[in-house]
């Protein structure tokens, strides 16, 4: 369920835990893959009509300087990013 | 992974049980977890999650939290009862998000919805930006990425904050 990685710096390691979900071991899933799903928490409504699209490639930015005591993801002050968009 | 040292310790990863001693010990500098399908039936309900995510946030560490796995924050409490995210600013996966992978695969995959669910909470700030673009938020000691596109620039904001 979890690893956990150094960010090597010579002269500051860090040690972050990195959390992963794994269906197959966890307790909120145990002895419910083996049914089938059944025991699941069903999805409801329906679905709703969307129309898919290709997407195009999006280039995005993102910042951490404060903006009123949070941050999003549109700022240019940091190396630029591009993200391919495309269906999950 | 391109590094050959952190691929082989996806080959040895604990359970979350092993690791809750070393987090108590406060050996770690930040958490980060990972999103996918599956937090929704792992995570969302699972107090012990909850309470890891809570352990970091109150130690003063950094609590990074991306696309599915964002649900946690949907019931992740303080100690005063609060929910962490109140008065935070911070994204997960997003409606359209969730619009569009049901229609590819024909069916609803997940039994509830993030957005819909933050939306209802009273006292944070749940945004999200247009379908799949990279959206990354830090407030304070949380950060939160939007999806699967967003984990880089969650990464980033990471490093930024335990100052690598």
């Amino acid at each position: 369920m979890s690893a956990d990685l150094n960010v090597v710096n010579p002269n500051s390691p860090k040690r972050i835990l990195m959390v992963a979900s794994n269906p197959a071991i966890s307790e909120q899933t145990a002895g419910r893959l083996d049914s089938g799903g059944e025991n699941f928490p069903t999805p409801t409504g329906s679905l709703p009509r969307v129309d898919i699209r290709s997407t195009s490639s999006a280039r995005t930015e993102v910042t951490s300087k404060p903006i009123r005591g949070a941050t999003r993801g549109t700022k240019a002050d940091t190396p630029q990013m591009t993200s391919s968009a495309s269906g999950s | 992974m391109n590094s050959p040292d952190h691929s082989a310790l996806l080959h040895k990863t604990r359970s979350l049980a092993d690791v809750s001693p070393d987090v108590g010990s406060g050996s770690y500098d930040a958490v980060f977890l990972v999103g996918g399908q599956g937090p929704m039936y792992t995570f969302a309900s699972d107090d012990r999650v909850h309470e890891l995510v809570r352990t970091f946030y109150e130690s003063g560490k950094v609590t990074a939290v991306v696309c599915h796995a964002t649900c946690v924050l949907l019931k992740a409490r303080l100690s005063t009862g609060e929910l962490l995210v109140t008065g935070k600013t911070w994204t997960g996966f997003a409606n359209t998000e969730e619009d569009y992978a049901d229609a590819y695969v024909g069916q609803r995959i997940q039994p509830f919805r993030i957005e819909v669910e933050a939306k209802k909470l009273t006292g944070t700030n749940f945004i999200v930006a247009g379908r799949f673009k990279t959206h990354a938020v830090r407030d304070g000691l949380l950060v939160t990425g939007q999806q699967q596109y967003s984990a880089t620039a969650a990464a980033r904001l990471v490093i930024e904050a335990i100052g690598v």
